[in-house]
């Protein structure tokens, strides 16, 4: 196999100049940092919206079965008399 | 970076730094990838729950709304009167008369039901207005399932005199008793779903759906079993169907789903809304690259093939060579091959037609044997009629339709319509057409074409068996009966049966009596010839009846294919299939303007052209499918048919030089044998197809007049002698053809209908 530093210095006919690769290449490595940065930022964000939300619907909920049973208690009153 | 020449330390290849390069990208993609669908997953998530949280403080403030109601006055609310409908007895009334829930929960789950459609029992445990089995205890006394006939008239949705009827009309035909009042137009679709939802236990789908669907069933397992996934509840899907989903199915729906479900009864009408609106986008994928994407061999969406393109280099380049070398034996060399050509033609159509001159070349049925069919034996039979700015022949349309002698409660009547036809579309609103009719709105994309309109509407057809009708056609009242009785009497290969076409207004001018005298060559002579060979039959552009099984089966119409018939009929033979020609006609309107029949032929030519180019991509392969004598008819039809109105002008001029002005190159042309050749074609095939239109014609009227219909006179023959002319106008189509074949290939030259008067009786075309 040929080693990483015999391919820096190789000599070309037909080619590109090692720099010139290599500062792309770096490029794109940074490019795919950030997205993986990016991803890891909207996972946190979204799992603090998912919780506050989901316990938002938790309250809603209790909430809910309070006013309902109130309200069944208020007809089966009704429904006594 | 741009690939540079260079000799010195420190470079790397192209080959080695542009994998370098992709494999950073590649990385690169899968990572935005990732990111795109997250955020897509996450944004749903949010919304499920925003939705969620919108629901529960929406009942939330209507609870406290009623709990403050029932505050102020409880005796008031809990012993109200129960809410009128309509003297049926449902169970929220049930339920609100015996102090279970209030008439205001009544009132909120039924708002929400409008909204969402769904079981009011499971929304009321939804809202936890009730349990599960307090609704169970309170409806053990309900009524058991009841027959829906019984039902409808007990609900005065219907009198007991038109169940009668309906009766009668199901002892007769056979059919649903539903479909049977919708067409007879005894009661409206939603009325009949509202009676089944009651009678199956099952709700109807909501009035003003939002569509909120987390779930989209995999396309064709919906449109198979006829289902769609319309909403989501916290713990079971709302599912549409237009009839109740069978027991062996639910196993199988709830492990798609993941989760169980609930029905709830759409009409035929709101389940193709809804399927186009979830499937459009398929639909239209499906309509307009199937064929292309399995079996790109037999779509015309590329015109010339690499190879073909260079067999016609090499054969211009072989003249021009020939012509360099010798000019005078290039060009006779050339002449006989034509003349060849000219002669193989003649003779095999001219034996075609003789022997579609047979009786038994047509597959025919007495009307009595028509009038003894079991009515309760026919199948649901689709027809599809598309249109594209015809709005002046729908209302004609239409009257021919309800004309057709076949149960109508077995009939589904698809009227295709483009997307900006919005004449058409308002007016089929207005319409209040019956049930059976479903008017289908053909989404914009190229290509837009008839056959693209035809495959979307074949998608979700109900029938077994499919015609085409173009809007103006006026097909004989009994057709479909008999091509039943013809499938019913033919090998199972059978799969398609083409009626004969001719027209009605034969006599309006010079032009409608030529193309009424070609039409009944070709469909009263040649096609019966050619099914007598058992050869190919290139289909013409309506009337055509399938088997919907195979249909989709070979993928339907090409859509990029200009005469998707004739290359459909090519398709059946080399899938195994045979066609059949049934006496029976439809008849259309014969173009009466020379402009717009130049459109119209210059289509059907280049459609030949692009078929001709398709199928003979491989020769060889086509030769192995079709058999020699199908490879042969292939060549007939659809190489003779664009290459001698090509060709003729050729030889037109030569003629009028020869006897202008004795042009002395002409003779060098023709010598010897050739000369025999081209005399006998002059003389012989000219006449042979003069009088192979006169026969055509004599055909027909002695046919309809043996049958007692006046349509044409004996006088429409005497015009076979002017069809030279006729066929100059067929030249100038065939260049107009070539030139469209290379500049718009798919373009579809549209002919305009609805020239005629088409109120006018057929009978004053008699001219005595």
């Amino acid at each position: 196999m040929r080693s990483k530093r015999r391919t820096r210095y190789q000599t070309v006919l037909l080619g590109n100049h090692i720099a010139d690769v290599e500062g792309i290449v770096k490029s794109l490595q940074e490019a795919k940092r950030e997205t993986e940065q990016k991803l890891i930022e909207e996972r946190e964000a979204f799992l603090f919206e998912y919780t506050s939300k989901m316990n938002e619907i938790e309250e809603l909920r209790l909430q809910l079965d309070k006013a309902q049973a109130k309200e069944r208690s208020l007809i089966e009153e009704a429904s006594l008399r | 970076m741009k690939d540079k020449l260079r000799w010195q330390l420190g470079g790397i290849s192209f080959i080695r730094s542009k994998k370098m390069i992709s494999k950073e990208r590649t990385e690169l993609e899968k990572w935005h990838q990732k990111l795109e669908s997250e955020q897509q997953e996450q944004t749903e998530s949010i919304q499920q729950l925003d939705f969620e949280i919108a629901g529960l403080n929406r009942r939330l403030s209507e609870t406290e709304v009623r709990i403050q109601q029932l505050e102020m006055d409880t005796k008031s609310i809990i012993r109200e009167e129960p809410i009128p409908v309509g003297g049926k007895e449902r169970m929220g009334e049930r339920l609100v008369t015996q102090g279970i829930i209030t008439a205001a929960q009544l009132e909120d789950v039924m708002l929400s039901q409008k909204q969402y459609g769904g079981r009011l029992g499971n929304i009321l445990v939804d809202m936890g207005f009730v349990t599960a089995d307090r609704i169970d205890k309170a409806m053990t006394e309900s009524r058991p399932k009841e027959r829906l006939g019984t039902m409808l008239v007990r609900s005065k949705y219907i009198t007991q005199d038109q169940l009668e009827r309906a009766l009668s009309f199901q002892r007769k035909s056979g059919g649903m008793l539903g479909d049977i009042l919708l067409s007879l137009q005894m009661l409206e679709p939603e009325e009949l779903y509202r009676a089944v939802a009651i009678q199956n236990q099952i709700g109807r789908i909501g009035e003003d759906i939002d569509m909120n669907i987390p779930f989209k069933l995999p396309e064709q397992w919906a449109q198979d079993n006829g289902v769609v996934v319309v909403h989501q509840y916290l713990d079971r899907y709302l599912v549409a169907v237009s009839n109740p989903l069978p027991e062996n199915l639910y196993e199988e729906l709830e492990t798609l789903l993941g989760r169980p479900f609930e029905q709830v009864l759409a009409t035929k009408e709101e389940l193709e809304q809804l399927f186009t609106r979830i499937y459009g986008e398929d639909m239209l994928k499906q309509s307009t690259s199937r064929l292309l994407e399995e079996q790109p061999h037999n779509s015309a969406s590329t015109t010339f093939t690499t190879f073909q393109i260079m067999m016609f280099i090499i054969i211009g380049l072989s003249i021009v060579v020939g012509l360099i070398w010798n000019a005078w034996r290039t060009v006779l060399f050339v002449n006989v091959l034509i003349q060849v050509f000219y002669f193989v033609m003649t003779i095999f159509k001219f034996a075609i037609i003789y022997l579609g001159s047979r009786r038994d070349s047509q597959i025919r049925f007495t009307p009595d044997e028509i009038a003894a069919m079991d009515e309760r034996e026919l199948p649901i039979y689709t027809i599809l009629v598309p249109m594209y700015k015809e709005v002046d022949v729908i209302p004609q349309l239409i009257r021919n339709l309800e004309k057709l002698d076949y149960p109508k409660s077995k009939l589904d009547v698809r009227l295709l319509i483009e997307e900006d036809d919005t004449e058409a579309k308002e007016l089929l609103t207005s319409m209040n057409l019956p049930a059976y009719y479903t008017t289908l709105v053909v989404p914009d994309s190229l290509p837009k074409t008839k056959p693209k309109a035809c495959n979307y509407g074949l998608i979700r057809a109900r029938g077994e068996y499919v015609v085409i009708y173009d809007a103006e056609d006026q097909p004989d009242t009994d057709q479909l009966k008999k091509v039943m009785a013809a499938f019913n009497s033919l090998p199972e290969e059978y799969v398609c049966i083409q009626a004969k076409l001719n027209y009605f207004n034969s006599s309006q001018n010079l032009l409608t009596r030529w193309f009424t005298q070609e039409y009944s060559m070709w469909f009263e002579l040649l096609l019966p010839g050619i099914m007598q060979l058992n050869m190919p039959v290139p289909l013409g552009g309506t009337s055509n009846h399938f088997k919907v099984s195979v249909l989709k089966e070979i993928n339907a119409w090409d859509p990029y294919n200009v005469t998707e018939d004739a290359d459909l009929g090519i398709r059946l033979y080399k899938s195994g299939y045979k066609t059949a020609i049934i006496d029976s006609r439809t008849w259309e309107e014969a173009t009466s303007q020379v402009g717009n029949w130049i459109r119209q032929r210059s289509r059907w030519i280049k459609g030949y052209m692009q078929t001709w180019l398709v199928h003979m991509r491989s020769p060889i392969k086509l030769y192995k499918e079709l058999g020699w004598k199908g490879f042969l008819g292939f060549q007939v039809m659809i190489l003779a048919t664009p290459l001698l109105p090509l060709l003729n002008p050729i030889f037109w001029v030569m003629i009028i030089l020869w006897f202008g002005w004795k042009a002395a190159f002409i003779p060098q042309l023709f010598p010897g044998f050739l000369y025999y050749l081209s005399g006998a074609e002059f003389y012989i095939a000219n006449f042979l197809f003069v009088f192979s239109n006169v026969a055509g014609v004599y055909w027909v009227i002695s046919e309809l007049e043996a049958k007692g219909e006046q349509r044409f006179s004996f006088s429409l023959v005497k015009y076979g002698l002017s069809t030279p002319i006729y066929w100059v106008l067929m030249s100038i189509a065939a260049v107009k053809a070539a030139w469209q074949l290379i500049t718009k290939p798919f373009y579809w030259e549209k002919t305009v209908h609805g020239l005629t008067d088409m109120h006018e009786d057929p009978k004053v075309d008699v001219e005595v």
